[in-house]
């Protein structure tokens, strides 16, 4: 093979993308060939040194804030939400944030909630017990704890079970 | 803990958060880096970033994974970063005919990436690879980022930028080449 031809595939043998038969071919030429051979080292230090430039880089970015903006973008630009929780309530919202910040908090008011929607079922009981009620269901999902609400719409009930999580096993897709 | 790509787009199909949020931390630098490597300007990047995560939000339901996440998520940041790029090809332009003071927001970062153990060789060689692309055309820093910083195949290289695998064969030979004219200019 002549050096010209060898010189413009030196790149491309770097890199390990030419057929076997021609990296053969240039690896036996690189041997006799000093000029050639020169190079392809300095093909070799140069991406060396461009990796490293890459790499220090990349090292020290910092871009912590890329997925709030990026959600904040989808709330501003009213883009179609991806996940059911941005499409939440007040009510939903409310406990979520409980639940993040303060499971134990959560539970108390939970409680109270129930309580208060419990009453006026209470009162009006003997007239709404034989209405057909729908019920919803919604569920969370936190690092320690889930909890299971149920709604209902015509008797005005709300229960909430808040439970610890003993396990994360979902998570062993990992590599 | 790290996720497989294939179980990070199912989580997302089945409205898992979480999941998206892994896949931003996971890939937020690269693409940084790739957007970065394409436009050399450090506020046009971390744009970037965002709108190609924007296109991942509003489009990863459709994604039908005949091909790998990566390098569907590598065609969108390639995609919006070539479109920034022609938008302010001006501004660019300007930037990169002087010599002087090719990019304020390159050398801040090559500044900014300089630690006081570092030898004298390491920051000159920094700034004079910077200096380097810097004189390069979008195709070929491209092609440099998606190489030398993400080592991908030519095969994904051409899936990405929607080249023909010899001509990026070709022009990564030419990057190289023109990088290195470049390199030994700057002394």
């Amino acid at each position: 093979m002549r050096c010209d031809i060898v010189k413009e595939r030196l790149s491309a043998y770097m890199d390990g993308e030419l057929p076997h038969s021609e990296m053969q071919e240039i690896s036996i030429h690189l041997e006799g060939c000093e000029s050639c051979a020169k190079e392809f080292e300095s093909f070799e230090e140069l991406s060396s040194s461009v990796q490293n430039y890459f790499q220090v880089i990349s090292n020290k970015v910092s871009l912590d804030s890329i997925y709030d903006k990026v959600m904040e973008r989808v709330e501003k630009e009213g883009i179609k939400p991806l996940f059911k929780d941005e499409n939440e309530g007040w009510f939903m919202k409310f406990i979520k944030s409980l639940l993040q910040y303060s499971p134990t908090f959560a539970s108390v008011a939970a409680i109270l909630i129930i309580g208060f929607a419990l009453l006026p079922e209470q009162r009006n009981s003997t007239e709404n017990s034989s209405k057909s009620d729908s019920v919803s269901v919604e569920s969370l999902e936190y690092s320690k704890f889930n909890a299971m609400i149920y709604k209902t719409k015509e008797q005005n009930k709300t229960v909430i079970w808040l439970f610890k999580q003993e396990n994360d096993d979902e998570f062993d897709d990992s590599i | 803990m790290k996720y497989s790509d294939k179980g990070l787009v199912s989580r997302i199909k089945v409205n898992d958060q979480r999941a998206f949020k892994e896949l931003v931390n996971k890939y937020q630098n690269k693409i940084f880096m790739i957007a970065y490597g394409i436009l050399k300007n450090e506020d046009d990047a971390y744009d970037a970033v965002q709108e190609v995560f924007l296109k991942v939000y509003k489009y990863i339901q459709n994604f039908q994974e005949n091909s790998t996440l990566y390098t569907w998520i590598y065609r969108i940041t390639y995609n919006v970063s070539i479109d920034l790029y022609r938008k302010k090809r001006g501004e660019y332009s300007v930037e990169f005919g002087d010599t002087s003071k090719i990019d304020p927001n390159v050398d801040s970062l090559a500044r900014r990436v300089e630690t006081p153990f570092e030898k004298i060789e390491q920051k000159e060689l920094s700034e004079r690879v910077d200096f380097a692309l810097s004189q390069l055309t979008e195709e070929h820093r491209t092609i440099l980022v998606l190489r030398e910083f993400e080592g991908l195949s030519y095969d994904e290289i051409s899936e990405i930028t929607s080249t023909p695998k010899g001509t990026v064969m070709s022009r990564l030979y030419h990057a190289r080449l023109n990088l290195k004219k470049f390199l030994e200019e700057f002394v």
